[in-house]
Formats: C-alpha cells, structure tokens, sequence
C-alpha cells in the first residue's frame, strides 16, 4: 500500500471522474482518458478495502511492550 | 452458646427496624448533602444516595412524595432532606425515607466541574475552531479505556465489524478510583509519542458522576487538548457531559457510538466503489456509441447531404458558365470576324485602285501630278496621265466638252 495514497481524495476523484464521463460533455480522447484514470483509482480503493485483517493489540508496561488483545 | 436464643435473620432486621422507627431522632430529620445515583424508577419512585466528602446513605423518594417536587434532582444537586429511617427487611439496608427535598445551592463536585468548565472554555479548550477534522479512513485507531468491560468489547466489536483491517492498539488504563486520570492523560500521549493511529478513542461504559469522574479532570483535558491525533470521546450514556467530552474532536453518546464514528463501513465503500467501477465501464461505452451514432448520423444527415448535393449543382452550373463563356467567345471572335471582314470588304471598295479593273481610269495631270475629277480642271492641248489596270497612257486634251 503506497502510504501517500488517500483512500478520501481517490474516492472524491473519482466521484469527479464518474460525473464528468456521465455528463459526457467531453471529448472522446478525453474520456478515455479518464476513464483509465478511474479504472486505476477504483481498484486502488477497493484493493485498500480488502486487505487482510486488523491487528488488536494491547499496549504493557506503559508502552514498553505489546501483546495481542482478545475480547472475552 | 447453646444456651442463648438464637435469631433468624428476620426477626433481627424487624428487632432494628424497630429500635430505628422508635427511635426520636431518627424517625423526623433533616439531612443535607449532594445527590448521587439518582434513578427514577419506571413506577414512579425515585432511589438515589446522598452524600458527601466521606460517607453516603441510601435515600428512597416514593411516587406520592417525588411527584410533588418543583425541580428535577440530579447527580451532584446538593439538597437538603426531610424524612424518616427505617429499614428494608429484604436487604438489611437502612435508609433515608424521603418526604420532602429542596435544593440547596449546588453540589461541591457540581461546582467543581462548573469551575473547571468555565476556565478550559475561557482558555480556547472547547472552541469549535481548533477541533480537527477525523481522518475517512484510519489505518490504526487507539483506545484508552478499561480492559474489561463492556466499553472495550463494544469498541474492538464495532470496528472489526466495519473496518476489519484497522488495527487496534489498546492503552488499558483504570477508569475510576484513584490516579484514573493520570492513566488516562498518559494513554492519550502514549499515542501521540509514537504516532502509530490515526485516531484516538478514549472513554468508558456508563457510571455514576463519581464514577465518570476521571473524565472530569483537568489533566485529562489537557492531555485530549494537546493531542495532535484526533481525539473521540465516549464517556457513560447519551446524557452525561463530561469535560473530555466538551475538549475532545468529537464527542459520541456511548463507546458504541465512538467505534462508529470512528471508521467507515467497509462494505458500504465497497459497494460505492463497484458501483463507480460499473458506471465508469457504462459511462464509457455509451461515449463511444454516441460518437459513433454521431458520425453515423452526420454523414446521413440532410444539411449534409444537402451540401454534396449544392456542390455538385454549383459544379453543374460552372460546368454550364464554362460552356457558355467558350461559347461567347467564339460567338465574340466571330462576330469580330466578320465586322472586321465587313471593313476590310469597304475598305476595298474604296481603294479607288479597285475600281480600275472594271473599266475606269484615273486621270491626272502630268505637269503637277494632281488627280483630276472634272472637266474644268483641264485644259486644252495639256498632257494628261491615264491610269488603267495594267498601266499609264499619255493623253493630250483636244476637246472640253461640259455636260449639258
């Protein structure tokens, strides 16, 4: 996952993209050309969105050391 | 042993129910101290404890009494009493059988809190401006809060259920009793310090004012105020306001509430991002399709056609100007033709020299070479030159004769 990536910024553009290709006030060039764009930015977000499980960790010994938490 | 009476626990809570009910003092007081606990029962009757800096009673308000009361009694109300003891036979308990409350000014921990409240307010802890915004998507939340009970089960829950791959890093802190808010001052700084969340929540299950108390705390204050991670507060039920409440980003009603806020429902995202895939893939072809239809539609188009066609009329008719203008020309070139012809047929006429070949002769004098026209010109016995087709007589003039 590239750290710099926005999950929030990558869906608002692409919510930009969605729109302006519905509108289709654009030139075909254009188009495909963001259309590219989205296609990239869409499987960034839902690549994101199922990555592997979260880890639950409690923190010891005011931060000295960590171990794994389990609700009861 | 043996020989004492032994009692049934019973008849011992009846035997003190007794002493109490007998008793002068106890049987008609005034009591003052702060209300704590205070619980309206469905039916009508209300059950709280009274207290102060050391010791609590257990206080009883029945429907017919509470219902009289002009104000609403709440946690930390400092009240005056009027009432009697007895005891509840079932638990042993005795306690305070409320006839009659009034408030007296307000509670010491109300007051305290007040205090508090005003100064953080007027030192920009609460203002709007300074609260920062949550982040979408959190990659790591933390939380301080207890590690038993229901508010951490309800937090990690919550989130793994919206958000499973968020990681969760737990500071365990005591919520109440002594020293709770240092734990949780340092909970929150703990996080700061090593920046490994993207949010923090802190708070607890719900409680009495005393025992949500450590949220109360100025030191807990501070420590969300000096955060630079966003802070979530979730601290008892919807009712309670805490002062961490007011100094936090974002205040939720419960710790249920907070794991909410905190990260999105992943399957919601999800959906919302395959239903942008869908429409891009169907935005896309229906471009293309329009285009296509355009081109088609343009090139069947009457303007269109209308155009070929005018070109190939204006084509017709240059066609038809060329034609004609070869045609003028000719028609001019021949006219000039034959005007010029027509000339040249006077012209020839003309030449008087023409006229020799059909009989006539020019005459002209031989001494001044003039041509002469008439008789009168001439005279007698003078020579004259006689011009034929093919040649000059000489001419002498014997006679004149005019024409009669």
């Amino acid at each position: 996952m590239n750290e710099n990536f926005s999950f929030e910024q990558a869906l608002k553009r692409l919510e930009e993209i969605v729109e302006t290709l519905e509108a289709g006030n654009i030139s075909l060039e254009e188009s495909i050309k963001i259309y590219q764009e989205g296609i990239t930015l869409s499987k960034q977000c839902s690549g994101m969105l199922e990555e592997a499980e979260g880890k639950v960790m409690a923190i010891m010994n005011r931060g000295e050391t960590m171990e794994e938490f389990n609700i009861s | 042993m043996s020989s004492e009476r032994i009692f049934t626990v019973t008849e011992i809570n009846n035997y003190i129910k007794y002493l109490i009910q007998n008793d002068v003092l106890l049987s008609h007081l005034h009591v003052k101290g702060e209300i704590s606990n205070f619980k309206l029962h469905t039916s009508g009757h209300a059950y709280f404890t009274l207290k102060d800096a050391d010791s609590r009673i257990k206080c009883v308000m029945f429907k017919g009494n509470a219902s009289k009361l002009k104000f609403v009694p709440e946690d930390g109300c400092a009240v005056i009493l009027r009432g009697y003891f007895s005891i509840y036979e079932r638990d042993g308990q005795y306690q305070l059988y409320v006839e009659d409350m009034i408030p007296e000014g307000t509670g010491s921990l109300y007051k305290a809190y007040e205090q508090l409240k005003k100064r953080l307010s007027a030192l920009g802890y609460f203002d709007e401006a300074r609260k920062k915004k949550l982040p979408f998507l959190p990659r790591a939340v933390g939380v301080v809060t207890s590690p038993t009970g229901a508010a951490v089960r309800d937090i990690i829950s919550i989130i793994k259920r919206r958000c499973s791959f968020v990681d969760i890093y737990l500071y365990p802190v005591q919520v109440q009793g002594a020293g709770a808010e240092n734990e949780i001052a340092e909970g929150i700084r703990y996080f700061n310090s090593g920046r490994k969340v993207d949010i923090v929540i802190t708070g607890r299950g719900g409680g009495s004012i005393e025992e949500l108390w450590a949220f109360n705390e100025e030191v807990v204050a501070r420590a969300i105020y000096e955060s630079e991670i966003p802070v979530i507060s979730a601290v008892g039920h919807e009712t309670d306001y805490t002062i961490a409440d007011f100094t936090a980003d974002l205040r939720a009603a419960t710790p249920s509430a907070a794991a909410e806020l905190a990260v999105p429902d992943k399957y919601n995202l999800l959906s919302k991002v395959k239903q942008y895939q869908y429409v891009l893939n169907s935005s896309i072809t229906n471009c293309i399709n329009n285009k296509r239809v355009r081109v088609e539609r343009i090139s069947k188009d009457n303007v269109f056609r209308q155009l070929e066609r005018k070109i190939l009329n204006m084509n017709q008719t240059l066609d038809a100007l060329n034609k004609y203008l070869d045609y003028n020309m000719l028609n001019i070139l021949k006219g000039s033709r034959n005007e010029l012809d027509k000339a040249s047929g006077k012209l020839g006429l003309l030449n008087p020299e023409a006229a020799l070949g059909r009989g006539y002769g020019i005459v002209i004098r031989k001494s001044d070479g003039r041509l002469l026209t008439s008789v009168k010109e001439m005279q007698l016995y003078e020579e004259l030159d006689i011009k034929l087709k093919d040649g000059t007589a000489v001419m002498e003039v014997k006679e004149l004769h005019n024409l009669p």
